[in-house]
């Protein structure tokens, strides 16, 4: 009886990673964000990353949809969607439409688009990302529910025949929390702005998708959280990140994982996966056994879906199970990593990958095509490709992949048994 | 032209600091070599640190220049007023000049001649009142009015001082008589001064000539081209541009360039010191050993919203070299939020934004005094705002009001501001490290843990530059005596009389204070 019973999970187990390898493509991509496009660039940086992006294999892509960036000027640059010909303000809807934007949503090798989408107002100085950094009220709420609106009516009009994914989610809600915790000081505004703007989404989402029942395309809602055991609190200098004891007991903490996700409805969580990723939260040093990253990855997903699980939307339950988090983010910068003496990149990036892959998240993103340009003292180099369009070498041992490029080619064409980094 | 000492004195100390824990043939390149080598050298004979080594040296050129010069413009002029009036313009016409061809450290500069030139009219009353000497004298006091309230350094102290000393000097008219005096003034003249006056100013900061096609590029992908960028630091950094101009232009000192290029807004900066920003930046165009680098930042726009609560909560920076000052300034200042600032003329502008709550607004706009603004609201009519001032300079308006507003600026400058336009304005000096408590760096001595701390509990301090045996703390205002001071932690206990709430512990070592660290305190 143990035999038989040994048996079948043998062939259980084999048949669940031969699914998950034939399923790898669909479930792992990169984000783009700012990137430095190479000189010899015949397209945008977005054209490029998404060419590059499914040149390895990937079949999914996220990518920034809002006003501060349009990926042929430098964020925040006055002249950004000057050359694009929108009529009318500024919407992600008309964002969208922009053939190197719509080009994303028609490729026929990208399955599942996520797109990072802010509605769009203006403060004063141009289109800017809605300003969360004031009391919410009926205007943020229609600008939200409007803007959101229009953009799934635009997906499902245009697209709704493809078999296709389209996720529209948000940038780290626990950034925001901390940009207008500092900003306003008030740490009661900046939980409550984030509850009901990620309500509002919901709600809108939710609208357009029981507007369009028939629609082959699926669009749902993901709520992006980056804190697990890291909570935002008081500091010397205003306000910042600490690990606290929980509950909290000497003083008061937020994340938007305790004090947002509880409130709020979504269809899948996103997790930037930095914190459990990069370093363990307790020490935030990064030189430690690479293989510790699975153990510390696989304990946050379950943290995540254990206060998450009431929140999941009926539809998000329905397409993901009890599998609902995805890895929004995940990347190494070259500059931090590589030159540890407990190995560089690669070994991480695979324990990272192999622990998501195997905790069964429906979509891993890497962070990110292109190298970002240096900045000075930020972390630095997490691209697949750099300035010169070229896969930066990585420590690796002979005959083995030497690169994130060479890497991800392999793990998403033959599978993790392609990828062979030193152990 | 020349240049004021406390412009150079950070860079020079550096470099003094430099040469004389590695040797004079470690290669540092400065702008003149000679004056970190001779406080290199007076340091390393008298054991005085090379701060203090600067000091005297400069002292005793400024005072022996001053001195010789009274001596040489005394001999010749006789009772003549041309040879007066000849004496004056060589003391100010080239001050004046370096002001307005935008020299760093014209302002120091201009302090520095006014000594002469009260020296001269003291000198002049004391013969008799003349319509010459007395305008001579006006003049004289008009630019020290002027000049002195904005500009007040620990070395314009010293000037202060040796003003005194030679009016009394000039006074008791027999010493001149002395020759033994005279001549060694003139010797003192001869050598310091040559160098101070002569071979030094040949050799400063002169920006070298930009790359046509690298300044055309800029010009071309610029977001914000503006009056004081984006290129060059002697047109970059206004109002500190002296002392600020020099860390940008000095080989070393990436992280303070970068954050006061930041402070600044600044788009991309045109630099072929290769070890200075390559290895950071990138070259975005390389023009022969030019390159041209794009300094990310979250927005170069000339208006931002930007948190009142914090900056309520600045602290003022405290030299070119205070990378916290300026890491806290750029937390606050450093926002995407843009506003549109719309010139009408070169002295009328006008911001309309959408406020909230929350907001203020950051013009990055050298704050002079001429500025004055009126906001207008939906509710009614236009309400005067004041002007104030960021730690760096730049004007910040808090119009506190909410939703659509329109922000009018006009600049009316006074006859002092029309005289002086926007070079008075104060240039922090520093040297040396200040204490730095670290970000988290305060905590339960026992278990390491953050506050809030019950008082009498013992804490830990940690950071950098505490110095033992010259180390208090002050607790709420507070002066108490540490228990330990390392270099890098210092222990002290919190007193049991301490009221509960909110209270800021400032490091004092070595006569400099730390930025206040706060802390809550409980039952």
């Amino acid at each position: 009886m143990a035999g038989s019973l040994r048996l079948a999970a043998a062939w259980l187990l084999a048949v669940t990673a031969a699914l998950s390898q034939s399923t790898l493509p669909r479930r792992i991509g990169f984000y783009q964000w700012v990137g430095m496009l190479p000189a010899d660039a015949e397209a945008d940086l977005l054209t490029e990353a998404r060419h590059r992006s499914v040149a390895v294999g990937a079949r999914v892509f996220r990518l920034y949809v809002g006003a501060r960036f349009d990926y042929v000027h430098p964020p925040y640059s006055p002249r950004r969607f000057s050359r694009d010909g929108i009529s009318g303000p500024l919407t992600p809807a008309r964002i969208v439409r922009i053939p190197r934007y719509r080009a994303v949503l028609e490729d026929p090798n990208i399955e599942t688009v996520i797109l990072t989408v802010y509605p769009i107002s203006d403060y004063g100085g141009g289109p800017d990302d809605l300003n969360l950094q004031r009391p919410w009220s009926d205007r943020e709420r229609e600008l939200e529910s409007k803007q959101t609106g229009e953009l799934c009516r635009y997906l499902y009009q245009e697209f709704g025949a493809a078999d296709k994914t389209m996720i529209i989610a948000n940038s780290e809600a626990d950034e925001k929390m901390l940009d207008i915790m500092n900003y306003t000081g008030s740490p009661e505004m900046a939980v409550e702005n984030i509850r009901r703007w990620t309500q509002t989404r919901f709600e809108a989402i939710r609208a357009a998708r029981q507007a369009h029942p028939s629609a082959r395309l699926r669009i749902f809602h993901a709520f992006e959280i980056s804190l697990v055991n890291l909570r935002i609190s008081k500091q010397n200098r205003g306000f910042g990140k600490a690990p606290l004891p929980e509950p909290a007991q000497k003083r008061p903490g937020w994340n938007a994982l305790n004090d947002v996700v509880p409130y709020v409805s979504f269809d899948l969580l996103s997790y930037s996966a930095y914190e459990s990723a990069n370093s363990p939260f307790e020490t935030r040093r990064p030189d430690v056994d690479p293989a510790e990253t699975r153990v510390r990855l696989l304990r946050d997903l379950n943290r995540i879906r254990n206060k998450a699980r009431d929140s999941v939307s009926p539809v998000g339950r329905g397409a993901f199970g009890d599998r609902f988090v995805m890895v929004g983010e995940v990347g190494y910068a070259r500059d931090r990593f590589e030159h540890l003496p407990t190995g560089g990149i690669l070994p991480r990036l695979r324990s990272a990958l192999q622990a998501a892959i195997d905790w069964g998240c429906p979509f891993i993103v890497l962070w990110q095509v292109f190298d970002h340009a240096r900045d000075g003292d930020g972390a630095w180099g997490f691209g697949m490709h750099d300035s010169r369009g070229e896969a930066p070498r990585l420590k690796h041992s002979a005959g083995e992949c030497d690169s994130m490029r060479s890497c991800l080619k392999g793990l998403l064409s033959d599978g993790p048994t392609a990828w062979k980094t030193v152990e | 032209m020349i240049y004021g000492p406390d412009s150079t004195a950070q860079v020079t100390i550096q470099a003094a600091e430099h040469i004389h824990q590695f040797g004079a043939l470690v290669p540092f390149s400065v702008s003149s070599p000679l004056m970190p080598l001779l406080v290199a050298l007076v340091a390393g004979l008298t054991g005085m640190g090379a701060d203090r080594a600067y000091f005297l040296i400069v002292a005793l050129v400024y005072v022996s220049g001053t001195l010789c010069f009274y001596w040489i413009v005394r001999r010749f002029q006789a009772s003549s007023a041309a040879a007066l009036w000849a004496g004056l313009t060589f003391a100010v016409v080239p001050s004046r000049l370096s002001c307005l061809y935008g020299q760093p450290d014209g302002p120091r500069l201009l302090f520095w001649t006014l000594i002469l030139v009260c020296l001269l009219a003291a000198d002049s009353l004391r013969r008799g009142f003349g319509p010459g000497r007395m305008v001579l004298l006006v003049c004289g006091l008009l630019l020290a009015a002027g000049t002195i309230p904005g500009s007040a350094t620990a070395l314009d102290g010293l000037a202060a001082s040796e003003l005194i000393v030679l009016f009394g000097i000039a006074c008791w008219k027999q010493v001149w008589r002395i020759s033994l005096v005279r001549l060694a003034c003139s010797g003192m003249f001869i050598a310091p001064s040559l160098w101070s006056f002569g071979i030094y100013p040949s050799v400063a900061y002169q920006p070298p000539a930009m790359p046509e096609a690298a300044l055309a590029w800029v010009q071309a992908n610029s977001d914000e081209p503006r009056s004081y960028g984006p290129i060059t630091a002697r047109g970059l950094v206004r109002p500190h541009r002296g002392a600020i101009g020099h860390v940008l232009q000095s080989p070393g000192r990436t992280q303070e360039s970068l954050l006061w290029l930041r402070a600044y807004a600044t788009e991309y900066v045109i630099s072929r010191d290769w070890e200075k920003f390559h290895p950071v930046l990138e070259c975005e165009l390389q023009d022969g050993e030019w390159c041209v680098y794009r300094i990310p930042y979250p927005s170069s726009a000339q208006a931002v919203l930007v948190s009142r609560k914090r900056w309520q909560e600045l602290n003022p920076i405290r030299g070119p070299l205070d990378v916290e000052g300026l890491e806290r300034y750029l937390s606050w200042a450093g926002r995407p939020e843009a506003l549109n600032v719309v010139w009408h003329n070169s002295s009328s502008a006008e911001i309309r934004a959408d406020l909230g709550p929350a907001d203020a607004i950051l013009v990055r706009e050298v704050a002079l005094r001429g500025w004055k603004a009126v906001v207008q609201d939906a509710s009614g009519p236009e309400t005067p705002l004041e002007v104030q001032r960021d730690p760096v300079g730049f004007i910040v308006l808090d119009p506190s009001t909410t939703g659509p507003a329109v922000v009018r600026l006009e600049y009316d400058p006074d006859w002092i501001e029309r005289v002086m336009p926007g070079l008075l304005t104060k240039e922090p000096f520093v040297t040396g490290g200040f204490p730095v408590i670290s970000t988290d760096g305060v905590v339960d001595a026992f278990d390491y843990s953050p506050a809030p701390f019950q008082r009498g509990a013992v804490l830990s301090i940690f950071g950098k530059n505490f110095v033992p045996d010259e180390t208090t703390v002050f607790i709420g205002g507070e002066k108490t005596t540490p228990s330990y001071v390392g270099s890098n932690q210092i222990n002290v206990q919190l007193p049991q009389a301490l009221n509960p709430g909110t209270l800021d512990i400032v490091v004092e070592s070595d006569g400099r204070q730390s930025y206040p660290y706060r802390v809550e305190v409980i039952d």
